[in-house]
């Protein structure tokens, strides 16, 4: 067929990129951080997907993971607390032709950040958001994040959080317009790439949960689930992220879950005591921001003025 | 689309052009259309991502202007579309390509089958000589590198490694040996990547494992108008010789037996009892004991056997003779190529194994060559035929002298026509006008198996005379002719499809009758290389119905529904291939069109039909413009009031829309009047199949009818009867009972309290299937040893912990993840201290390498947690 048989158009970039084109500085997390993996993985989506390196950016807000900037080869913007969201949307609806990844921590993204959270998500620009969860604020040396399961000892609650965490993923699927949301884990590196893939493959804003571990801080609260594959659930289905075959004998608490079922996804998300992971819910029909604020962009500079020079000769007295 | 949108294209998107009552398509809206498409099998792709930003973008939405500008603008198009191109003086820059060809404006971009890989005769299987490049590549892959981490670079390359390999074989119009150019194009690829270190080494070691695995006598061949010979040329060197082999083997075995019979004869003959014969049966040792002279004479004659008839003994050894003199000959006969002298053939003429005769009038001369060849054959079949008989003392010359003596062609089985050295004739569009159609068509009547390759242009006429345009009248359709033949097999294909190419070779070759194959050059009318290369343009000669597949096979059956072969062609069921083209309105906005592609698109990639084009102005109101699709369908008086138009897009991917000329418009007709022809004879919207077919329909329903009518009276006669017999309640409950089983649905499956209770059994089912295979895991892995430290690679988090301990001992891979590098250089103490530190305890330590390591026994300790 002609104009759509993509078998027949050879798309050959003129560069070809190895891993080590997407390396930054030395990472200097913890050793044992979960962000190393989170790092690894994008880097290998870069490299997988041929995404010149000039073309991609990395924003990210403040913490310990927005540091992830500086660890890829890449342009990045390190921005201020909680402001992740808004500078990949001002990237985004400027330079739509860039790739924007979001580094946000659990403190960024859902406390100083929460609003810039709620309408990104609407807004729905072509990004992949990666929320770094690891329950703590460890940047600032262990203090009490809203997604800090109550009692648990920090330097602002020495006896114990009081406040029932915030559920993300529940609370994303809650977000007016949202079109991918997923969730994976960082000790399961095969999943986190897959994840991760498929929410760059799509076409607006994809929001991925990452449960993270902090072995400084928050080294206890994720080993339960490190320990026993049975704690996370996968979720499978036909349009779902396909769990490797070599990683299926060990995550046998599996459930087939329909990522359009947007109920479902919510009641899924809610069940305590378990980290589902993979694709919640996939709409993309779902609109783009950015689809609507590209016009104009071709302008020159010459055409700017004559055009706002005639608007303005409107109101000339 | 937005809501404000222009009507028109409103109507654009949602109408398929091309598209006409007859056949279904109505105007329907594209989504309707994909899912009929889905349904007949032609999957629409979706447009890759990357690509988004190419889409083509629509016009901006027309103005309403003074109906005085409007009626000048229209009657202008009119003008155009009556006179056609001699109102088109200047040669405007024609930067116009079909819309759905939106994505091709670059040939080097576009990936083809070509070139194709020859694989050695003695490594290519009947049904399969040749593969694309592409398809070598995978196979390699398969067996060589099938996990995704192994040849990484050389497989992200492969697209660029067949653009390097068709840029090496530019120009090459002959098969050229495989390895050199594949090479030539691997040094390219390391050149163009300009990789160092280890991946520069790693992709080395791929490349030089790949070119190793190209075995000697691999070929490639370009795209040209000779790909059909070379192809023919191939499947003869793949079938000839073991069909030969066969029958010399048989042949030689005859000979045996017919030198015993002589043998046998000569022990008969006073000759054998001679005292040089016995002298010589006896040997040098015996000889000293015996007297050969006086043994000779004790020695009786055989009694009870009559000496063979003198004529039966000549005729044997003049078989004996002609089968020695095949057994002594070369084993494999030469193709003769008759060959017009038009045709640059000094490729030709080097070929191995080819005898090329030159002239004028290729398919008389081909009968020729082939009769003379027949009769020198017609010896060799006669003395086989002979042989056969003769061994088995069945030949009875008052019967078989005058079958066998006068052996011609016309008397050969299948198998003898096989092993005929194959004769094909070349004829071209300029070998055909005057004594070239005679000659072709006695050729075709005569039952000779000859080979006719036939070349055609799609936009010209076969058969026209030098000089003559496209529109010199209705087209002959050359292939159709052939069929007119009866009893010849006639196939039209295409170089573009290289499989549909050596299938219809192949059976060619197989049939021992005349063979057409009507092939599309891939060239422009007159002749010269198209500007989007030989691929695109056969490929849209087929989609476009300018050249539609099919086979014509006698031997299939007597029916045309066997006879007949329609394989090959793009949604055969419709006028048109219906599409649906994404693209951008003028705000951006996405949108999309449904396009047929028509004799009028393909028609836009030849130049001589240019002229034949003129933009649509914005001024031009949408009503009396129409598709060309729904233009050919229209009756005679509306079809003068509408100018029919096609949707283009130019170098800018602006799309447009082209006034097509009255000429060009009624070849479109006519192209499609062919397309209905042979869809009937297909089988496909024939009128007599579908009254056929509404006629079942109707007595089917009928008998359905009549069937449940019956049933019911039967049911009523059953409850009357029970009424009487019963009474009450019972009666009721049988009543109910007999309506129930007969009449009622089937009662409603259980319902499932919710989705998810339903689907918690089906998880639960493989939690328990999986312990077993885990179970038998275990048990497997408790047998195998683990003196060596490894690493879980996949489960490796890339945290730096080990790296930092010992960069040697533990190394990353591509994907920056750990595994043992040098086992040897490092401790087991340093195993351990990364194995504890390791946040996903995918390192296991084995056991100490060197027995003398201090501290040992506490190590071993530490490490038994992750053994």
């Amino acid at each position: 067929m002609f104009g759509l048989k993509t078998d027949w158009s050879l798309d050959i970039p003129s560069r070809y990129f190895l891993l080590d084109d997407y390396l930054g500085a030395e990472a200097r997390w913890c050793p044992g951080c979960g962000d190393h993996a989170v790092l690894t993985a994008v880097q290998r989506i870069c490299r997988d997907e041929q995404l010149p390196p000039e073309q991609t950016v990395v924003v990210s807000g403040i913490g310990c993971s927005s540091r992830f900037p500086h660890y890829m080869g890449t342009y990045g913007f390190h921005g201020l607390h909680g402001r992740a969201l808004p500078v990949a949307c001002g990237v985004k609806s400027r330079r739509p032709d860039l790739k924007v990844f979001v580094a946000t921590g659990d403190g960024d993204c859902c406390s100083i950040g929460a609003g810039h959270w709620i309408h990104a998500v609407r807004y729905n620009m072509d990004m992949v958001v990666m929320l770094f969860d690891n329950n703590i604020y460890g940047l600032t040396k262990k203090q009490t994040s809203p997604t800090s399961e109550p009692g648990l000892r920090t330097n602002t609650h020495p006896r114990g959080a009081w406040l029932p965490a915030m559920n993300a993923t529940a609370a994303t699927l809650g977000f007016t317009n949202v079109s991918f949301m997923a969730q994976t884990v960082d000790w399961m590196p095969g999943h986190l790439h897959a994840v991760l893939q498929a929410a760059y493959r799509h076409r607006g804003l994809s929001f991925v949960r990452i449960a993270q571990r902090c072995p400084q801080y928050t080294a206890g609260v994720f080993e339960e689930y490190v320990n026993d594959p049975d704690r996370l659930l996968v979720l499978e289905h036909e349009n779902g992220i396909p769990l490797a075959e070599d990683l299926r004998k060990f995550y046998k608490n599996r459930m087939e879950h329909d990522p359009s079922d947007i109920v479902e996804a919510t009641d899924i998300a809610l069940r305590p005591g378990i980290i589902p992971i993979g694709l919640f819910f996939w709409d993309p029909s779902r609109p783009c921001y950015e689809d609507f604020t590209q016009h104009g962009m071709d302008m020159s500079p010459e055409d700017k003025i004559r055009s706002l020079n005639e608007e303005m000769d409107r109101f000339a007295v | 689309m937005s809501p404000n949108q222009d009507p028109s294209l409103e109507a654009a998107s949602s109408q398929p052009e091309g598209a006409e009552p007859g056949t279904g398509p109505q105007p329907e809206p594209a989504a309707q259309v994909a899912d009929e498409l889905r349904l007949s099998g032609v999957e629409p792709e979706p447009v890759p991502t990357g690509s988004t930003r190419e889409l083509p973008v629509l016009p901006p939405p027309r103005s309403p202007l003074d109906p005085q500008s409007e009626g000048a603008a229209i009657r202008a198009l009119r003008r155009f579309h009556v006179v056609g191109p001699e109102l088109n003086k200047e040669d405007p820059p024609w930067d116009f390509l079909p819309a759905l060809m939106f994505l091709f404006r670059d040939p080097s971009r576009v990936r083809t089958k070509y070139p194709l890989y020859l694989f050695p005769p003695q490594h290519a299987e009947p049904d399969n000589l040749f593969e694309g490049l592409r398809m070598i590549l995978e196979r390699w892959v398969s067996d060589s590198a099938p996990g995704p981490d192994q040849a990484r670079i050389f497989k992200d390359n492969f697209a660029r490694y067949e653009r390097l390999v068709r840029k090496a074989m530019a120009g090459e119009l002959t098969p050229q040996p495989a390895r050199p150019l594949l090479a030539t194009a691997a040094d390219a690829l390391r050149q163009e990547l300009g990789l160092e270190g280890p991946p520069a080494d790693e992709l080395g070691a791929d490349l030089d494992h790949f070119l190793g695995s190209v075995p000697d006598g691999a070929a490639l061949l370009g795209l040209s108008d000779s790909v059909p010979v070379f192809v023919l040329l191939q499947a003869v060197r793949n079938q000839l010789p073991p069909r030969h082999m066969r029958f010399r083997e048989r042949v030689h075995r005859l000979l045996v037996k017919l030198e015993a019979l002589l043998e046998i004869e000569y022990q008969k003959s006073p000759e054998s009892r001679s005292a040089e014969a016995v002298d010589d049966a006896l040997g040098d040792v015996a000889g000293r004991f015996l007297d050969p002279g006086a043994l000779g004479k004790v020695m009786g004659a055989p009694r009870g056997s009559q000496p063979m008839r003198p004529r039966r003994r000549e005729r044997i050894g003049e078989v004996i003779g002609v089968l020695k003199a095949y057994l002594a000959s070369d084993p494999m006969p030469k193709v003769t190529v008759v060959h017009p002298k038009q045709m640059a053939a000094s490729w030709l003429r080097d070929a191995e194994g080819v005898r090329v005769i030159h002239h004028a009038e290729p398919a008389r001369i081909a009968a020729e060559v082939f009769d003379e060849s027949a009769e020198r054959m017609a010896r060799l079949f006669w003395a086989a035929r002979v042989a056969e008989l003769e061994v088995v003392d069945e030949y009875e010359p008052i019967c078989h002298s005058p079958i066998l003596t006068n052996l011609s062609w016309r008397d050969f089985s299948v198998e003898e026509l096989r092993l005929l050295p194959p004769v094909v004739a070349l004829v071209t569009a300029r070998t055909l006008p005057d004594r070239g159609m005679t000659s072709l068509s006695r050729l075709l009547l005569s039952g000779r198996p000859v080979q006719v390759l036939a070349t055609v242009q799609s936009a010209g006429t076969p058969g026209g005379t030098p000089g003559q345009g496209p529109f010199s009248g209705y087209r002959l359709e050359l292939g159709y002719l052939g069929i007119s033949h009866r009893e010849a097999m006639v196939e039209q294909s295409s170089a573009a499809r290289p499989a549909h190419l050596v299938e219809s070779i192949r059976r060619g070759l197989k049939a021992g009758r005349p063979s057409l194959h009507v092939i599309a050059s891939g060239l422009t009318f007159g002749g010269r290389y198209p500007r989007l290369g030989a691929w695109l343009h056969a490929g849209a000669a087929i989609e476009s119905r300018a050249h539609p597949f099919f086979r014509y096979d006698p031997e299939a059956g007597r029916s045309w529904a066997k006879r007949l072969n329609f394989d090959g062609n793009t949604q055969p069921a419709r006028d048109w291939p219906v599409y649906e083209l994404p693209c951008f309105d003028s705000e951006g906005q996405p949108a999309s069109l449904t396009l047929g592609f028509t004799f009028a698109d393909y028609a836009l990639l030849e130049p001589v039909y240019h002229g034949h084009f003129q933009p649509v102005s914005a001024d031009c109101p949408d009503d009396d413009l129409v598709s060309i699709g729904t233009w050919v369908k229209l009756g005679e008086e509306e079809l003068l009031r509408k100018v029919p138009t096609i949707w283009a897009v130019d170098s800018k991917q602006r799309l447009q829309r082209l006034a097509v000329s009255r000429k060009l418009a009624l070849s479109c007709r006519d192209r499609l009047g062919f397309w209905h022809t042979l869809q009937e004879m297909a089988g496909i919207n024939n009128e007599y199949a579908r009254a056929a077919a509404q006629q079942a329909r109707g007595e089917a329903l009928r008998e359905a009818a009549r069937q449940l009518d019956r049933r019911e009276q039967e049911l009523q006669a059953e409850l009357e009867r029970v009424r009487a017999e019963e009474a009450g309640e019972a009666l009721g409950r049988l009543a109910s009972a007999l309506v129930g089983s007969e009449l009622a649905p089937p009662p409603p499956a259980p319902v499932s309290p919710s989705r998810f209770a339903a689907a918690a059994p089906g998880v639960v089912a493989e939690a328990e299937r999986l312990p077993e295979t885990s179970a038998a895991q275990e048990e497997e892995d408790d047998e195998l040893g683990f003196d060596e430290p490894y690493i879980d690679t996949p489960l490796c988090t890339s945290c730096n912990d080990c790296t930092a301990i010992n960069a040697l001992l533990f190394a990353y891979n591509a994907n920056k993840q750990a595994y043992i590098g040098d086992a040897s250089a490092g401790t087991f103490a340093q195993l351990v201290q990364a194995a504890e530190k390791c946040p996903t305890r995918c390192i296991h330590p084995g056991k100490p390498m060197n027995p003398d390591e201090p501290g040992l026994d506490e190590l071993l300790v530490r490490a038994a947690r992750f053994k």
